[in-house]
């Protein structure tokens, strides 16, 4: 699963999600993509099966990207502990998601397969998704 | 390209809330610049230029932008177009001044032409590495594509920058040797079980060896032992 290699510091605060995506939210690599309408945090684990889920979906051929990364450490403290004592350990890693987030990009199969590979993954979030291809215009 | 005129209005307010407001209203805030003039803010009607937009692909588009109620007009190029990301509409535009007979640098899309073999016969997989290309042409003459032909390309070819015909007056500035199109090998099905088994069990291993963390830096720490043992000394 993904996490950082090396930190800087174990424990992370848990941070505010306002606002809208500030990068990533174009396609930029594949000519599909799977894109965030919700703001949330994407554990490695929900990234791990989405990841799974794709390439089952596109089976033959295709290329895969994935657009997020989980840099952020969640900590939790044991069970049945009584409050204080200081911060619990690091359990999960997750990504920090906003609206518009683009989570993966495919490239090299029709819209159709990529369209039910998208569909498959999304159901691994716990956020609002959306099909998103790069052929898709501007609205007017 | 033929020519299309817009009717534009000078923009008095600018800012996030006024050009909210113009949105709100139908409007779009737009910006034109360049030509050794100082930049002026303008109001387009926001459907009016979209659909222009979506007839010429968006990118590099030509107008002619005619103030209203004056007689001023004046050739501009779409430079930057900022759509919003959720509900895909334009949000602001760029315009930039040009004159019709002096050369300007754009990047224009290449569109690919067929299947490649090695997609049809080998299983390979088509990817489209670099989708635009950096030309440069007289305004009248920007191509709304450049045309690739892939069909010939089997497993382990490419094609560059070098390979694309522009059409005549287009001269490229890119780097020749760039890659543009590569057809690389498949991963088989059976091969895609047998890897997802692999990354399975990895990841099995993974959740237990999870508990693990990465490496913290502790690079300030260290340098201040060094120096507290080198002041020590």
């Amino acid at each position: 699963m993904l996490m950082p290699k090396k930190v800087k510091y174990r424990k992370k605060q848990r941070g505010r999600r306002a606002g809208r995506a500030k990068g990533g939210d174009y396609i930029a690599f594949g000519d599909y993509a799977l894109q965030a309408l919700e703001a949330g945090w994407v554990t490695a684990r929900q990234i791990e099966a989405g990841r799974i889920a794709v390439a089952r979906g596109v089976k033959r051929g295709g290329k895969i990207w994935i657009r997020v990364f989980p840099d952020k450490p969640i900590t939790k403290k044991p069970l049945e502990t009584r409050m204080g004592k200081g911060k619990g350990n690091p359990e999960e890693w997750v990504a920090v998601v906003k609206p518009g987030r683009i989570l993966f990009e495919i490239e090299g199969v029709p819209e159709e397969l990529a369209r039910r590979a998208v569909e498959l993954a999304s159901h691994k979030f716990g956020i609002k998704t959306r099909f998103l291809s790069r052929h898709e215009g501007i609205a007017v | 390209m033929s020519e299309l005129t817009i009717e534009v209005e000078e923009r008095k307010e600018i800012g996030s809330g006024p050009s909210g407001r113009l949105r709100a209203a139908g409007s779009l805030p737009a910006v034109v610049y360049g030509g050794g003039k100082d930049p002026v803010p303008i109001v387009v009607d926001r459907k009016t230029v979209a659909e222009l937009l979506r007839q010429r692909g968006g990118a590099n588009a030509v107008f002619l932008l005619k103030m209203a109620g004056t007689d001023k007009s004046r050739h501009v190029m779409t430079r930057e177009i900022s759509v919003d990301a959720i509900s895909r509409q334009v949000v602001h535009i760029d315009f930039q001044r040009i004159d019709m007979t002096d050369k300007v640098r754009v990047s224009v899309a290449i569109a690919l032409e067929g299947v490649p073999e090695g997609v049809k016969t080998e299983g390979g997989v088509l990817d489209f590495i670099n989708r635009e290309v950096e030309v440069e042409c007289l305004p009248a003459a920007i191509p709304g594509s450049i045309a690739l032909d892939v069909s010939a390309l089997l497993i382990g070819d490419h094609l560059e920058v070098s390979d694309l015909t522009l059409p005549e007056g287009v001269e490229l500035t890119d780097d020749a040797p760039r890659v543009i199109v590569a057809v690389a090998h498949s991963r088989v099905a059976a091969e895609v079980e047998e890897a997802e088994a692999e990354a399975e069990a990895e990841a099995e291993a993974l959740i237990e060896a999870e508990r693990d963390e990465p490496e913290v830096i502790r690079r300030g720490r260290e340098s201040e032992e060094e120096e507290s043992a080198e002041e020590a000394d």
